[in-house]
């Protein structure tokens, strides 16, 4: 009973955030909505037994993520005329009506028996222990292999940073004429 | 009132359809961004929940890398984003013609 509250009451906020935060024009509110959206799901993965990877999911995408885009988002601020909603009205409505056909088409397709409650874990399927074994045993070379992305991800980062600059400190026709 | 997979597995679906309505109708890159976002966590709730019927904690750990994917995607998607906005001052997708034949 516990568990089915907790569950609408967090797909709800969810749901109600994502949409919030697809139909702001204020990519700033936008930002603000997907953090509630992306806590929720945090709180959807602990419900699921799983409380390490809620924590990771508050940490580095509710937090680590969201604050490298709201500095974005700062340093590309153009200002109320920068604004426009820019949209047109007719795309947004076939892609909303498109995106429902998907939901309910993939759900009519998962909505099949047995409908039961989850199985018994006994305490090892939630444990962090259990994960962490797994990450830093058998899954060690993959976990190294993360590592090894990150750090070509900031080396990229670092790259297209400095490619930019070099850009910028063209005139402004010039940077125009390349592209 | 019992919580079945199929409930987890359609909240993820609707989550997902509402980021992939995001990504194609906004216009500003940052919001694209956002809602691709939302589409990475849908995906991790499906394959939590697929992981915990089965009680197999290898799901778990297919998701702690999928969201270090996701961090080092975000990481490398800014900066470009962050480039094309010092070259084109501009943050819509739409003024971005550069590959249009």
């Amino acid at each position: 009973m516990l568990e089915a509250i907790l569950f609408y009451f967090l797909a709800a906020c969810a749901v109600a955030a994502a949409i919030a935060a697809i139909t702001r024009i204020n990519p700033l509110m936008s930002a603000i909505w997907l953090v509630a959206a992306l806590l929720a799901l945090a709180g959807l993965y602990a419900t699921l037994s799983a409380p390490l990877v809620a924590a990771i999911q508050v940490i580095i995408a509710a937090g680590a993520v969201m604050v490298l885009i709201l500095f974005v988002i700062m340093l590309t601020n153009l200002g109320p005329g920068g604004r426009r909603p820019h949209a047109i009205r007719f795309g947004k409505i076939l892609g909303a009506m498109a995106a429902a056909y998907l939901a309910i088409v993939m759900i009519l397709a998962v909505a099949i028996p047995p409908f039961v409650s989850p199985p018994e874990s006994g305490g090892y399927y939630e444990s962090p222990l259990t994960l962490g074994g797994f990450i830093l045993g058998r899954y060690a070379a993959a976990f190294e292999l993360a590592g090894v992305m990150l750090l070509v991800a900031a080396v990229a980062v670092v790259s297209i940073g400095k490619w930019g600059e070099v850009r910028a400190s063209e005139s402004e026709e010039d940077a125009e004429e390349r592209i | 009132m019992t919580i079945t997979l199929q409930h987890y597995l359609a909240l993820a679906v609707m989550l997902f359809a509402i980021g992939a309505t995001g990504a194609v109708t906004r216009r500003n890159v940052l919001q694209i961004f956002m809602s691709i976002e939302l589409m990475f966590g849908a995906a991790g709730l499906a394959l939590l929940a697929f992981a915990r019927w089965n009680l197999l904690p290898e799901g778990q750990a297919a998701v702690f890398f999928f969201i270090a994917v996701m961090a080092a995607e975000a990481a490398v998607g800014l900066a470009l984003v962050v480039s094309l906005f010092r070259r084109r001052r501009t943050m819509f997708v739409d003024d971005m013609r550069l590959l249009r034949g």
